[in-house]
């Protein structure tokens, strides 16, 4: 029979998989390759900076307030600097609270972006 | 805290620092929380307003200390000196009426030179002008 759909175990980890990142003050590296979901608890000022982005891309971060006043900055694309869009949303580090930014890169230097959190 | 950062070659006051802002080394998300270091790296500069008795001043004049890294102000004072001149005026016009034209003396001139010198409606308002 051939192949008329292309599941969701075919494809690559960039559109499937979900990958948890480390808190750091120096640079936390989102792979886009690696993972569409990555989630990240705040313990630092955070500078996201991303590699492997290709045009299209769309991320997922998921960032839990660590509740120390921390700061999130969106930093390089594939090494250079970037120019974000805000659609809206602010991030908010109350400890355990769920901020989840949607970002989507029209080019390798632009990205727009919108911040989240659950309604309470 | 206000602060000033110069977009488009003006001098743009913040009353309130932005949630979000898109900065030299990335784009902040809460730009508000960040620290000094990052205001500053950014030239959004802290607003000193300078001591001023809002009655009869007002601030003029924003600019940029260089040496200090700030913004301020320059006091100007507002109306109460044309008040203090019509007082002045009228003290001076009562003076020579009390003396007569002709009867103008150095008292005299010196009485008006002093109260050119006061410099509050109250000192004009109290000056003596008995010779």
């Amino acid at each position: 029979m051939a192949l008329t759909k292309v599941t969701h175990n075919v494809l690559e980890s960039r559109y499937t998989g979900s990958s948890a990142l480390a808190s750091s003050s120096t640079g936390v590296t989102v792979d886009s390759s690696a993972a569409n979901v990555f989630t990240v608890t705040a313990g630092h000022n955070i500078t996201f900076n991303f590699t492997n982005i290709k045009i299209g891309d769309v991320k997922t971060i998921i960032v839990t307030g660590g509740g120390g006043s921390y700061t999130l900055t969106l930093g390089t694309i594939n090494g250079s600097s970037g120019t974000y869009n805000n659609l809206g949303g602010t991030y908010d580090d109350t400890s355990g609270t769920k901020n989840i930014i949607e970002i989507k890169f029209v080019s390798t230097s632009e990205a727009w972006y919108q911040i989240s959190k659950a309604a309470s | 805290m206000a602060r000033v950062k110069v977009i488009n070659g003006k001098p743009v006051v913040f009353n309130k620092l932005p949630e979000v802002w898109q900065g030299i080394n990335g784009h902040y998300l809460n730009f508000d929380k960040m620290s000094e270091d990052i205001w500053l790296e950014n030239e959004f500069f802290e607003l000193k307003l300078p001591e001023y008795n809002p009655e009869n001043q007002k601030l003029v004049n924003l600019y940029f200390n260089e040496i200090e890294k700030f913004y301020t102000y320059k006091v100007k004072d507002l109306e109460q000196i044309s008040e203090l001149d019509k007082e002045k005026n009228k003290k001076i016009a009562s003076l020579r009426e009390n003396s007569k034209i002709e009867t103008i003396t150095n008292s005299v001139l010196e009485k008006e030179i002093e109260i050119k010198k006061l410099d509050t409606i109250d000192k004009v308002k109290d000056f003596d002008i008995t010779i």
